[in-house]
């Protein structure tokens, strides 16, 4: 296993539609996602509204062909923090 | 005693791997002789060389310095003149202005805008080799070299019938800044071709400052921040867009054959792709780990730098074998197989930190659609030869010539 498996990950090929936020978020919900090929943080309390993902969206409820808005690279090249 | 682990010889060529697991096992950190620089191989330390501020890129004033006495002292200063512009050849402040420039232009957002134009060349070259099926072609010469060049013509707003011109200067200017061995003539070919391409780019830089439009040169002559240094001069722009075009064209032309040589060679990889195009996006990860188009890059200690258990001192020359970092079983489970499903993949093979390939998310748009076009009209495909002949280049990773054969597909 890689170094850095115990870091959660997502399955790259899900089909994840974008979920509709509303109430407190999660532990889990609120956890901040780093990009593995260019270090890019994905911060649910910001979202990405360029990409129009609005704040409080959990990594989880990214859609699934969401990309990393500065390299590029898929979903699943994301770890937990 | 360090060994001298000899990435030069014919069959590390043909090879590498084995000395690079001879590295990672014995020394991952080590001073070679021969090189007269330290040599990196592990993924730690390969990603410390990157991202650490304490190395530095600025590398070519130091060369011409090397050479100022020779017989090609005039011709190295003026590549010099010309190359050291590159921003990759530089550290901030100069780095970040430079940067700055094509930071958002080069976002994956705005990369995305240029899939449509990116699948239509795909399908053109397709169409251009789909009369070759049954017979046996390099793939190189046929799909994984027009690709990218065309795509770069498009990007910088070039007419493509220019396009062969600027790959053969490209060339040129290769054999130089990697240092070929079997090129003895390579700063003679490389000033000559860098003092064409600079007459050529004013001569567009001048007809796109007449007529603007919607292309990132007219974007990079618009370009200007009083706070940076105002717009950029016609000397940084033929900079960058010689940089452009190198960086953009070779490096994808090898993604894109050393991917399909990967498939090859694992039949059952070849098959999942084939019937999923959802894995695409994890395939070209893969194909960048696995054989890397860069394989090497170069940074110079401008301090003491302590590092595994020996220091690296100010001044001395450091080579980060990428593709050796990507065999790391520490951080790859079963590195040396193809695995274009692997869940996780944080190679380097775009660098890391300030300096991470600005192209990456077109580089990764290009590989996708010449796979997903490649896989959708052709299939059957053959490795032709028994015998493959990499360049002899210790900086990228490419192959001569790729011969296959392959059917179209009839469903």
């Amino acid at each position: 296993m890689i170094r850095h498996s115990h870091e959660e990950t997502v399955d790259y090929h899900e089909n994840t539609s974008r979920v509709e936020m509303g109430g407190d978020m999660t532990e889990a919900e609120d956890s901040i996602w780093h990009c593995l090929s260019c270090g890019h943080i994905y911060d649910p309390k910001l979202g990405a509204p360029e990409d129009g993902i609005p704040p409080g969206t959990p990594f989880e409820g990214l859609p699934g062909n969401w990309t990393c808005p500065e390299c590029g690279v898929h979903k699943g090249n994301y770890a937990r923090r | 005693m360090a060994e001298d682990f000899d990435l030069t010889t014919a069959d590390a060529i043909l090879d590498p791997t084995p000395i690079f697991a001879a590295m990672l096992q014995r020394e991952p950190v080590h001073y070679s002789p021969s090189l007269k620089s330290w040599v990196i191989a592990d993924y730690d330390n390969v990603k410390l060389a990157l991202s650490d501020p304490r190395f530095s890129v600025e590398k070519m004033s130091p060369f011409a310095d090397h050479m100022a006495g020779g017989a090609d002292a005039h011709k190295i200063r003026e590549l010099t003149r010309v190359l050291g512009g590159w921003m990759v050849f530089k550290d901030p402040p100069a780095h970040s202005r430079l940067r700055q420039v094509l930071q958002q232009p080069f976002k994956p957002r705005e990369m995305e805008k240029l899939r449509p134009a990116i699948i239509d060349i795909a399908e053109e070259v397709i169409a251009e080799m789909a009369p070759k099926a049954g017979q046996v072609v390099d793939f190189i010469a046929a799909f994984a070299n027009p690709l990218p060049a065309r795509v770069i013509g498009t990007l910088i707003g070039v007419d493509v019938a220019m396009v062969p011109q600027l790959t053969a200067w490209s060339l040129d200017i290769a054999k130089f800044v990697f240092s070929a061995r079997d090129t003895p003539d390579k700063y003679d070919r490389a000033y000559r071709a860098v003092m064409d391409i600079e007459v050529f780019y004013r001569q567009v830089i001048a007809d796109h400052r007449a007529r603007p439009r919607d292309d990132m040169l007219s974007h990079m002559i618009a370009y200007h921040d009083d706070d940076d240094g105002g717009p950029l001069t016609d000397d940084e722009i033929v900079s960058m867009l010689v940089l452009f075009l190198f960086a953009g064209h070779e490096t994808t032309t090898n993604l894109i054959a050393n991917g399909l040589l990967a498939l090859l060679q694992n039949p059952r990889q070849m098959a999942q792709l084939q019937s999923n195009d959802a894995l695409l996006p994890s395939a070209i990860e893969e194909f960048l780990r696995f054989q890397g188009p860069v394989q090497t890059v170069v940074r110079i200690a401008k301090e003491d730098v302590p590092m595994a258990n020996i220091t690296i001192s100010a001044g001395d020359r450091v080579f980060g074998l990428l593709n050796a970092s990507h065999r790391d079983p520490s951080m790859f489970d079963n590195a040396d197989a193809v695995d274009i499903q692997r869940a996780q993949n944080p190679h380097v093979a775009f660098g890391f930190g300030i300096h991470m390939c600005i192209g990456a998310p077109l580089a990764r748009i290009e590989g996708q659609e010449a796979f997903r076009a490649l896989l959708r009209h052709f299939d059957n495909f053959k490795l032709e030869t028994t015998a493959l002949t990499w360049r002899d280049d210790f900086v990228t990773r490419g192959l001569e010539t790729l011969p296959i054969s392959f059917q179209q597909r009839i469903d």
